[in-house]
């Protein structure tokens, strides 16, 4: 048989409604396996207003138990007066049953005490009845009311609760409302329950009525394109149907059905996102586009299981729109007027982070650290002019009307008033895509001034926060330092550009202030977090990547290094030289502080005369890492023929010293290029 | 239907749903739940039904009637209902009928608006109704007022008088919507929005404001220790307003903000627990 809860409420925020199901769904595995209550599967899926549990093939009877559960030794069941010890009869309370039942039984180790324990399966009705509840309080949303006498707490209010059992109502009483198996349809309608009659009939149940309800999320966004697809093709055109929008509206809709209306043209002077901003941020409607993705001055606007009174509807809706779309275009228009110099004059008003000063003197910083960065990758005088005025107005737009109301807007408003103000499209490009990426994935910036003005605002973002000693630790990371920190490093990584970790460091701590919470030391290792990430997700082994680790190293040639290091590993040759580079390393680990300098003339058996002789006859690498690694190679069958011969610890102090010595020189030329006394024996 | 008709028939409406149908409380105000009624109903045990139009000041709002959907004084239909009906949302749909919108034939929304008011110390959870798009009503189930958890809950229902003419008229400003067949609200409202924008930017005597808003306090908290609660929460109140007025003359700094905002949820605290304790006096006195 199969069973059915359904959590009728109030309307739920949208935004809470996934995450429910999908606790609900990962509550109630839990609890059924804690309750030994066997099924097929289950799915959760609702709407703002119903939360909902099916569970398929639900057995009657949840499963007896029958286990021996093994105690303390024999010799503890009684004291010398025959009464059970404290730890027998522990045992026993512990297990459920009395000290009476317990058995003793030989074990490998002797006689011990054991609880034989049986218990017989519950009927799955009785159960549920304990369950439902159990899952109703188990959710936890991110944020809850109260609303009764019992104060009762959830995201909004209980109004109905379906519970069955195939055709059986499960009864409890949660919040002050009692199981059912009453299922309520749209709520601008009269309430007048609809009864159902088991499990399986509830979605058909809910669909097939005058004003259907669509409770399966995918069947409800279905309906959703579907009937946007059907206004704009009478228009000609396609809705834009950003993701966002599509599950927030498939999230506060019952039944959604969408209407088209148009827009006055005016406003179609608008920068693009500003106006789809407003659009589907603030009155949730999609835009209409053509073929081409251009904007068309119409709307589509969704409403909610019903369609009469179209016209009407679509009147208020378009009343709306034209409020708030002229709300936008006085600030636009404000803006413009205002002009990104005296913009930028605001941002001595707004506070950066505490301690680091305020925006204007974050943009100096970024500034300075654009300059000593483009000098450092040795840009052309004209990138490097072009870099610094967007660095200049790169925080400007946050004093604007228009990203005051519109936060998200923030870089790409900058480069829409830098095009007005007729600067070069360099620095407007810089502009819209200095807080690229969006996310760790995310799109890069595309120019290489943009790509370098970006960086250096986020560097000075990490460094000002380490600065005053706001480092992310778990999950707390408010000020998303790791994607920050991850934007920086892939734009490094994309552009080529030769700059360590160290000298990052160096140039964004140049102009910070100071702070006695100062933790920016601990900058380096949270940079090289994110190049590890990086050169995981390419595959590179955990070896290889801390055998390639260098804070003094560009971060390119980090890269180029650890590709070239597990492709070169490939060879016995060079992981017979790694083995051979731990064992040195392990043998001077004992040695002492200062040892003498090596001195050739004692050198006696051949294998030692001939490492060192290899050793001083290494071709020149000149900093090519592939050569330096065959180098290495090189010396493999030296090494090997040294550890056959040598005896390192000799009783003769001097001699064992001389050798310690070859080998300390061995080991610098080893680890010169990679700490390959890092890598693990492949097999 | 008139502005006058939509106030008559949501106190009809309520009046019938048993609520006590009250006038506006003759004080300043930035919003209704700064009404007694509100305030302090909210605060017991003692069950509340009752309904009211709020007339509310917000100076910096005002644009001297020049701006078709701006405001410096404008009007609140507040409905208080405690413990909260459980078929509220359906009472409140109903009230909407009552108006001549019918639910079934708009589309209604309940889109998640969580409201604060961090000057009377109070929260709650709820949404904001929109009619075709429209936001129209503030929908408040109340969790916390002057800083203390409720039990039972209050539930706020906020009609925003003037959006539900214009929908109702369909009219594109708040000046054009018909106050009764013959009048408009522009003819009624003008020279006030006028007058009292020139007063609140220009006028209102700083210096002045500034004494109002300590003399206020002061009284606030010599009336809380003599057991006084509702003289002393009119003094609260009146120092908002005045705060009101100061930030609109732009003689706020952020840091004044904060301070002055601290201080009158301080005496809206003061005034909530005077009040509580004389009101479980009473009832362990039963």
């Amino acid at each position: 048989m199969n069973a059915l809860l359904q959590i009728g409420t109030e309307h739920l925020p949208a935004r809470f409604l996934r995450p429910a199901l999908a606790q609900l769904k990962e509550n109630a595995i839990n609890i059924l396996a804690e309750n030994r209550l066997k099924y097929s599967d289950l799915e959760t899926y609702g709407t703002y207003k119903k939360l909902v549990l099916e569970i398929h093939n639900l057995e009657p009877v949840s499963e007896d138990i029958s286990k021996e559960i093994k105690g303390p030794p024999a010799k503890l069941l009684k004291d010398k007066d025959g009464n059970f010890t404290l730890q027998s009869a522990g045992f026993a309370a512990k297990n459920g049953i009395k000290p009476e039942q317990l058995i003793i039984k030989e074990t490998d180790k002797g006689p011990f005490i054991f609880a034989d324990i049986k218990i017989k399966g519950i009927k799955t009705e009785k159960l549920l009845a304990i369950i439902f509840p159990e899952l109703i309080k188990s959710l936890n949303f991110a944020k809850n009311m109260v609303w009764e006498d019992t104060s009762f707490r959830f995201a909004r209010p209980i109004r109905s609760i379906i519970a069955l059992y195939g055709t059986k109502v499960i009864k409890f009483e949660i919040a002050g409302v009692k199981s059912s198996n009453k299922a309520y349809g749209l709520s601008s309608f009269k309430q007048t329950p609809i009864i159902i009659k088991s499990p399986e009939t509830y979605k058909d149940a809910l669909k097939n009525q005058i004003r259907p309800i669509l409770v399966d999320l995918e069947e409800r966004k279905k309906a959703l394109l579907r009937s946007i697809e059907g206004c704009t093709k009478i228009l000609g055109y396609k809705a834009d149907l950003d993701d966002d929008l599509v599950n927030e509206t498939v999230n506060f809709t019952e039944h959604p059905i969408a209407l088209a209306g148009d827009m006055a043209l005016s406003f179609m002077k608008l920068p693009k996102k500003l106006l789809t901003t407003v659009l589907k941020t603030q009155i949730k409607m999609f835009p209409v586009i053509d073929k081409n993705g251009e904007l068309q001055p119409h709307f589509i606007a969704v409403r909610d299981g019903v369609s009469v009174n179209q016209e009407e509807v679509k009147t208020g809706f378009k009343n709306v729109m034209t409020a708030r779309l002229t709300d936008a275009v006085f600030f636009f228009e404000n803006d413009i007027k205002f002009g990104l110099s005296k913009m930028r004059e605001k941002l001595q008003n707004i506070n950066f982070i505490d301690g680091m000063g305020t925006m204007e003197d974050k943009t100096k910083r970024v500034i300075n650290l654009t300059s000593a960065l483009a000098k450092e990758i040795k840009f052309s005088a004209a990138d490097t002019e072009h870099a610094k005025e967007a660095a200049a107005y790169a925080y400007a737009d946050l004093a604007s009307s228009v990203v005051y109301e519109f936060t998200d807007l923030q870089g790409y408003m900058g480069a829409v008033y830098a095009q007005k103000e007729g600067r070069n499209p360099a620095v407007c490009s810089a502009l819209e895509e200095f807080y690229l990426p969006l996310s760790a994935n995310a799109e890069l910036p595309k120019t290489k001034v943009g790509s370098l003005v970006s960086l250096a605002g986020k560097l000075d973002t990490l460094a000002a926060n380490f600065k005053v000693g706001q480092v992310p630790s778990g999950s707390q990371d408010p000020y998303a330092l790791r994607r920050q920190a991850m934007g920086a490093v892939r734009i490094i990584l994309a552009n080529n550009w030769a700059l360590s970790i160290n000298k990052l460091l160096e140039l964004a701590a140049k102009d910070l202030p100071e702070n006695q919470n100062n933790k920016i030391a601990e900058l380096a290792e949270f940079l090289w977090q994110r190049v590890q990430n990086l050169l995981e997700e390419s595959q590179i082994p955990e070896d290889i990547i801390s055998a390639v680790k260098d804070f003094d190293k560009p971060l390119n040639t980090v890269f180029e290094n650890a590709a070239i290091l597990k492709e070169q590993l490939k060879s016995p040759t060079l992981q017979a030289v790694a083995e051979a580079a731990k064992r040195v390393v392990n043998i001077l680990k004992q040695a002492p502080q200062n040892l003498p300098a090596l001195d050739v003339k004692m050198l006696k058996e051949d294998a030692e005369i001939a490492l060192n002789k290899a050793v001083d006859n290494l071709p020149e690498a000149k900093g090519n890492f592939e050569d330096e690694l065959k180098n290495l190679s090189s010396l493999s069958k030296f090494l090997e023929d040294f550890f056959a011969k040598i005896m390192v610890n000799t009783d003769d102090v001097q001699l064992k010293q001389n050798r310690l010595a070859l080998l300390l020189k061995v080991k610098n030329i080893l680890l010169k290029s990679a700490a390959i006394e890092k890598l693990k024996k492949r097999g | 239907m008139n502005f006058q008709d939509i106030i008559h028939n949501l106190q009809v409406y309520w009046k019938k749903q048993g609520c006590l149908v009250v006038q506006p409380y003759d004080l300043e105000k930035g919003a209704g739940t700064f009404n007694p009624f509100t305030f302090f109903g909210s605060l017991t045990e003692k069950p509340t039904s009752v309904c009211y139009v709020e007339p509310c000041r917000r100076p910096a709002d005002g644009r001297y009637g020049e701006n078709p959907n701006r405001l410096g004084k404008y009007y609140q239909f507040q409905v208080i209902l405690k413990p909260s009906p459980v078929n509220i949302q359906q009472l409140y749909l109903n009230s909407l009928k009552a108006i001549g919108l019918d639910p079934e034939i708009h589309d209604v929304r309940w889109i998640e608006d969580d409201w604060q008011s961090p000057t009377l110390g109070a929260s709650g959870v709820g949404w904001e109704i929109w009619l075709d798009g429209m936001e129209i009503t503030q929908f408040t189930y109340f969790q916390i007022m002057a800083g203390y958890n409720l039990k039972p809950i209050t539930v706020e229902i906020t009609y925003g008088l003037e959006r539900l003419a214009m929908y109702s008229q369909k009219k594109d400003t708040i000046f054009d919507i018909m106050w009764n067949d013959t009048t408009t609200y522009g003819e009624m409202v003008m020279e006030s929005e006028r007058q009292f924008s020139h007063y609140n930017f220009e006028e209102a005597n700083i210096a002045h404001l500034r004494r109002y808003v300590e003399e206020n306090e002061e009284e606030c908290r010599t009336l809380c220790k003599k057991g006084l609660y509702l003289p002393a929460y009119d003094c609260a109140m009146r120092v908002s307003h005045y705060f009101n007025t100061l930030e609109a003359r732009g003689a706020i700094s952020v840091s004044d903000r904060t301070n002055i905002i601290a201080k009158i949820r301080h005496l809206a605290k003061l005034c909530a627990g005077e009040y509580i304790k004389q009101h479980e006096g009473k009832e362990a006195a039963k």
